[in-house]
């Protein structure tokens, strides 16, 4: 197992080492934003999955970080002596300052109350920040640009890359670290019985606070590299989408794993960027696949892969197995009778669709969909979207009570094997 | 896939036009407009107005002249997406962009802009923006490559009191009640800033929270106590629709002069509550007499909507860019400063007037409607039975202000 | 004086609507434990089904429709959804929820677009009752409060008085004694669940014609519900009651309020009256949408059950 694991590292290595020579401006910018949104996540879940306290107002502090950075840079091109590869640390610094003042207050509570304090504070900074146009800008947001430092250009993207990528491991190694110190073990106490922990003698509440202060400098850290990539900040950056998407990249991926998050957020970014190309409703399908991940992975994408990888060494279960077969039809059925059902009602509910009704004088005019014409008035689309949903769902519903053949899982004799 | 699809279509194009000919790249312009997420309306009020100039142009374009090819980006309404779709762009090979969002997201386009031309000057890119009225377009951030298609709040606002100053509408007593950010405070400014020229008094101002009021009955009550004859408001979708309702239940006297009343499900979800209002509308068929009623029945026959609001933005916009295209001579590759100069000179026909760019702060020189919500109007709007009965129509040299000062263009 | 009245009134009509509102979310927490994120959606869902059946029931058809439509609506996310959650705990449920209100918003788009729909109160509602000086009052806003004061009655009188109330607080306190004693308990749940979401549906419905009814209400009125349920104690009706009330006029008489905030801050002497007179020139009025969330914050800090809430806090 523990080679799968160094197989997987090396391939993810040659991949990132590789993509500035492979990948195009696009590409390089999404693996970017998927950096970004990681180190925000990861951040995010130091509270969320270490400490158990959930937030719903991070993106305060990742927007706190975005705008103390760009600050700095323009204080750089006003001729700053600051080292431009240092800048992260900047909305880093901005985060753990404000996150020591919010946290304080915030950690005085626990559970939904907390939440709800986190929102509220959320809510007046985003305020604040439309208000006070001086220091946020207004509408028109504040602008940079990166200046280079000693022999070190910034100013193509391919550098903006490694920067991130430099940053993201050491934020990595930094928070498993921490993960790994006696104070992530205290941390963890707290998560499961606080009072236990304060009879030992610790100031739970300062513990907290701590945990809060470098969860937001974390995430500013996150914003400040987003300062360096985009070169702006907007107070756009305040409002309840940034703090929904962290939420959503931790819980997909799995809070309860490291990497969790970073699965999270990479699988939500990709799909973000090339969804939103392909069909007006990947907002829905992304709330779907939400919903199915909330009820039938509960641990995440990340936490399923490793009580599976756990399963699989403790020898109970095949690395792949016929189950897992019948799972991904199921999925895939399941996934094309949504899309069926989902955009040709959305075309044809669409006001140009009526439009175009109108034009052809009632006649309804085809809906394409991958790459072939349906017509919405014959039940044929609408029996493939029915029934292809159907039988997925009634596949995930039937597979725990079928008896599978167990063809496919040959595979564990050759896992047990390799052992 | 589509580069594939370009090369298999040059190919055949080659082929079929005999060896010799190398086919014209087309101008490649990225439209970026949120079409998913809370903006999501705003995408959707700008989608049927892209194929809508674009086919008859490249149809017309024929052999001889430049085509374009206008791929529409989707920013999801946040200034990170609008970041990422404009790199996505320009690997697409895209140099030419329209940005058709709210403020923030021309703001963000117009500083992506501004650093790939700063780092890039002998491939620069230029920016159309279409929907957001900020003045900071036209005063601080004024730029070569960067053009502005519609007004600010002080352009309306100047428009709105003087014809209603003509047909002795306006009254003595004005109320300014705005949206709580920077299009607001503009409007806010303006309004105080006219009293003079108007000859009427600022009796108070206020200004609520964006899209976080459900009841706006104590704003209208506060009005009320200073007893105004005309109120002006910047206020936009629901906010709007909120403030018309709240004042007509309660019996509210003032008449609304605004600027998005227009939009489309405005008028629906206000229902009577907006008659009798002012607004500054980009476009008005029956104003536009037969010119005007051609556009508004062939964009219906397209969108299955008349064209209101910022829909006649981009119309305009892309419009006005076809024709900086098509005065340039056919090339491989059109340049873009050609095409910006291109664009300083152009005249668009229009049908409340022609359009030009003025090339000191590129600011489009367009004229303006003002209408008044009523039963008798000709074209009615959103399935009600109430449309804009057009006041008066003010040519683009009544409706242009002077050059800010603020504005310090630099020319390469 | 009449001003005072006017203002006065006005809160107390929009505190009474966020109380139609708010008082599922309220009993749902109080009940199962669930804070659920998607019950604005349920309000949302409420004003845009009454908008569909309009035009076959008529008004009032069509708010019976909203109501009992999203009451069914909550009743499948309860017993299909939800309960398979439960044994993750709250925290999964609530993301669950979370999740569902991404996706409601999504769906209203997907059936209705993305522009306002022309949901409005029937001209038969639209006139005054009374006058209170020169400003006429509409009926439909009287309408609304009384809707509310019956509903707040109907659940007390049905939670405090009969015998299913005794039944749900039991098994609220204690489920598996209620499941001993031959009750089913799940059965209890659902029947609230749906209960919870058809007054927020009601709600949609009746507020969904005054208002606005677009795809955004529910992220617009979202987060003031969880203040006003937070303010009044999680679980609390009557807290609910009263911290709506109080959040409807605070922000109602707010606006009346001329002062920026920085003569309060140079009157305390924090700041220069030069500052007060620049950057701080902020009026309070300005600050109607954000007052309730000091409110709750100020809550939190000293008072964390809320007005009338238990000690779960």
């Amino acid at each position: 197992m523990k080679t799968v694991l160094y197989i997987g590292a090396a391939i993810a290595a040659a991949a990132l080492l590789a993509l500035p020579i492979f990948g195009d401006l696009g590409t390089m910018n999404l693996v970017i934003k998927i950096m970004i949104a990681a180190i925000f996540a990861l951040g995010f879940n130091l509270l969320w999955g270490q400490a158990g306290l959930p937030s719903f107002g991070h993106a305060a502090y990742y927007g706190i970080g975005t705008f103390a950075t760009i600050y700095m840079m323009n204080a750089i091109d006003r001729g700053g002596w600051f080292p431009t590869p240092l800048l992260p640390l900047v909305g880093a610094g901005a985060g753990f300052a404000f996150g020591l003042v919010a946290g304080w207050f915030a950690t005085i509570r626990s559970g939904v109350y907390f939440a709800m304090i986190t929102v509220a504070l959320a809510e007046l900074v985003s305020a604040i920040a439309l208000k006070w146009e001086g220091l946020f800008g207004g509408e028109a947001g504040i602008r940079s640009i990166r200046t280079d430092w000693g022999p070190f250009s910034f100013q193509s993207t391919t550098s903006v890359y490694w920067l991130t990528l430099i940053w993201m491991l050491l934020v990595m190694a930094f928070l498993f670290g921490l993960q790994r110190s006696p104070f992530g073990l205290v941390v963890r106490g707290i998560r499961e019985r606080e009072l236990r922990v304060r009879f030992l003698g610790y100031d739970t509440h300062r513990v907290k606070t701590l945990v809060f202060a470098i969860s937001a400098a974390v995430s500013g850290l996150a914003g400040g590299l987003l300062a360096i990539s985009d070169e702006s900040a907007s107070m756009v950056l305040f409002q309840g989408s940034g703090s929904a998407f962290v939420v959503l990249n931790t819980v997909i991926g799995g809070a309860g794993v490291f990497l969790g998050p970073v699965i999270g957020a990479a699988l939500t970014t990709s799909f973000a960027y090339f969804g939103a190309n392909l069909s007006h409703f990947w907002m829905l399908y992304l709330g779907i696949a939400f919903v199915v991940t909330v009820m039938y992975a509960p641990q995440g994408i990340g936490g399923a892969i490793a009580q599976r990888a756990r399963a699989v060494k403790a020898g109970e279960k095949a690395a792949f197995g016929t189950g897992d077969l019948i799972g991904i039809v199921a999925f895939a059925l399941t996934f094309l009778g949504l899309i069926f059902l989902i955009e040709i009602t959305g075309t044809i509910c669409s006001e140009q669709y009526r439009a175009s009704i109108a034009s052809a004088k009632g006649v309804w005019p085809p809906v394409r969909l991958l790459g072939y014409d349906f017509n919405p008035l014959s039940p044929l689309p609408w029996l493939i979207g029915l029934l292809s949903l159907g039988a997925g769902i009634a596949i995930v519903v039937a597979q725990p009570h079928l008896r599978r053949p167990r063809l496919l899982d040959l595979v564990t004799t050759k896992a047990e094997a390799g052992k | 896939m589509k580069s594939l699809r370009l090369a298999i279509s040059a190919a055949v194009s080659t082929l079929a036009l005999g060896i010799g000919t190398v086919a014209a790249e087309p101008v490649k312009i990225a439209f970026l407009t949120p079409k998913t997420g809370p903006l999501a309306f705003i995408g959707a009020m700008y989608d049927p107005t892209i194929n809508f100039v674009q086919q008859p142009f490249n149809e017309a374009a024929g052999e001889t002249g430049n085509k374009i090819d206008i791929t529409v980006y989707d920013d999801s309404g946040t200034t990170q997406g609008a970041a990422d779709r404009f790199k996505q762009a320009i690997a697409d090979g895209a140099r030419v962009f329209v940005g058709a969002g709210t403020s923030p997201l021309a703001a963000q386009n117009l500083a992506d802009i501004q650093r790939w031309n700063q780092r890039n000057a002998e491939d620069p890119a230029m920016l159309l923006i279409v929907g957001a009225e900020g003045s900071n377009f036209i005063g601080a951030d004024c730029s070569f490559y960067s053009f502005h298609f519609t007004t600010t709040p002080f352009i309306r606002q100047n428009a709105l009191a003087k014809v209603m100053k003509e047909d002795g509408s306006l009254g003595e007593k004005v109320y300014s009640l705005q949206p709580d950010y920077t299009m607001g405070r503009e409007m806010e400014a303006a309004t105080t800033h006219n009293a003079e020229t108007y000859g009427y008094k600022v009796a108070g101002t206020t200004r609520h929270d964006v899209f976080k009021i459900k009841d706006f009955s104590p704003f209208i009550e506060k009005a009320r106590s200073e007893a105004p004859n005309t109120i002006f408001t910047a206020s936009s979708g629901s906010d709007l629709q909120l403030i018309l309702q709240a004042a007509s239940s309660s019996g509210l006297k003032a008449r609304f002069a605004g600027m998005f009343l227009d939009e489309p499900g405005n008028l629906a979800a206000a229902g009577e509550a907006a008659l009798h209002n002012y607004d500054a509308q980009i476009f008005n068929a029956e104003a536009g007499g037969e010119a005007g009623e051609k556009y508004r029945a062939a964009f219906n026959a397209a969108a299955g909507r008349d064209p209101v609001a910022f829909m006649n933005n981009s119309v305009l916009t892309l419009n006005m860019l076809g024709a900086a295209v098509a005065a340039l001579p056919k090339a491989d590759k059109v340049a873009v400063n050609d095409l910006v100069k291109s664009l300083e000179t152009v005249k668009v026909d229009w049908p409340l007037g022609t359009l030009s760019m003025r090339a000191d702060d590129h600011q489009v020189q367009l004229p303006l409607v003002i209408s008044m919500v009523s039963k008798d109007a000709k074209d009615k709007i959103d399935g009600t039975d109430m449309g804009f009965k057009p006041v008066k129509v003010l040519s683009a040299e009544e409706t242009s202000v002077p050059v800010s000062a603020e504005c310090k263009m630099k020319r390469p | 004086m009449e001003t005072l009245l006017v203002a006065l009134l006005n809160g107390l009509i929009y505190g009474l609507l966020l109380f139609m509102i708010s008082s599922g979310l309220t009993l749902i927490f109080g009940m199962m434990g669930i804070l659920n994120f998607a019950h604005a959606s349920f309000y949302m869902l409420g004003a845009y089904l009454a908008f569909t059946a309009i035009h076959m029931f008529g008004f009032w058809g069509g708010v019976v429709f909203g109501t009992l439509g999203v009451a069914l609506i909550g009743f499948v996310c309860e017993r299909y959804l939800l309960r398979h959650v439960r044994r993750f705990g709250h925290v999964q449920e609530l993301l669950l929820t979370f999740g569902l209100f991404f996706a409601f918003e999504e769906v209203v788009k997907l059936f209705y677009g993305p522009y306002a729909v022309a949901y409005s109160v029937p001209e038969s509602l639209r006139f005054t009752a009374f006058h209170i000086g020169e400003v006429s009052y509409p009926f439909f806003r009287v309408l609304i409060g009384l809707t509310a004061i019956v509903m707040f009655a109907a659940i007390f009188c049905l939670l405090r008085f009969t015998r299913i109330g005794l039944v749900v607080r039991a098994a609220v306190l204690n489920p598996t004694m209620v499941q001993a004693l031959g009750y089913n308990v799940s059965v209890i749940f659902s029947a609230m669940f749906a209960v919870g979401a058809g007054l927020a549906g009601l709600a949609g419905a009746m507020g969904g014609a005054y208002y606005t009814t677009n795809p955004n209400m529910a992220t617009e009125l979202g987060v003031i519900v969880f203040v006003v349920v937070v303010v009044g104690g999680l679980g609390s009706l009557g807290g609910a009651l009263i911290a709506s009330l109080l959040i409807g006029v605070l922000v109602s008489a707010i606006v009346y309020v001329d002062v920026t905030f920085g003569q309060i801050l140079s009157a305390v002497g924090l700041v220069s009256d030069e500052v007060a007179r620049s950057t701080l020139d902020v009026p309070l009025s300005s600050a109607a949408g954000v007052l309730p969330f000091l409110l709750m914050l100020l809550v939190l800090m000293f008072r964390p059950q809320g007005i009338a809430g238990d000690e779960r806090a």
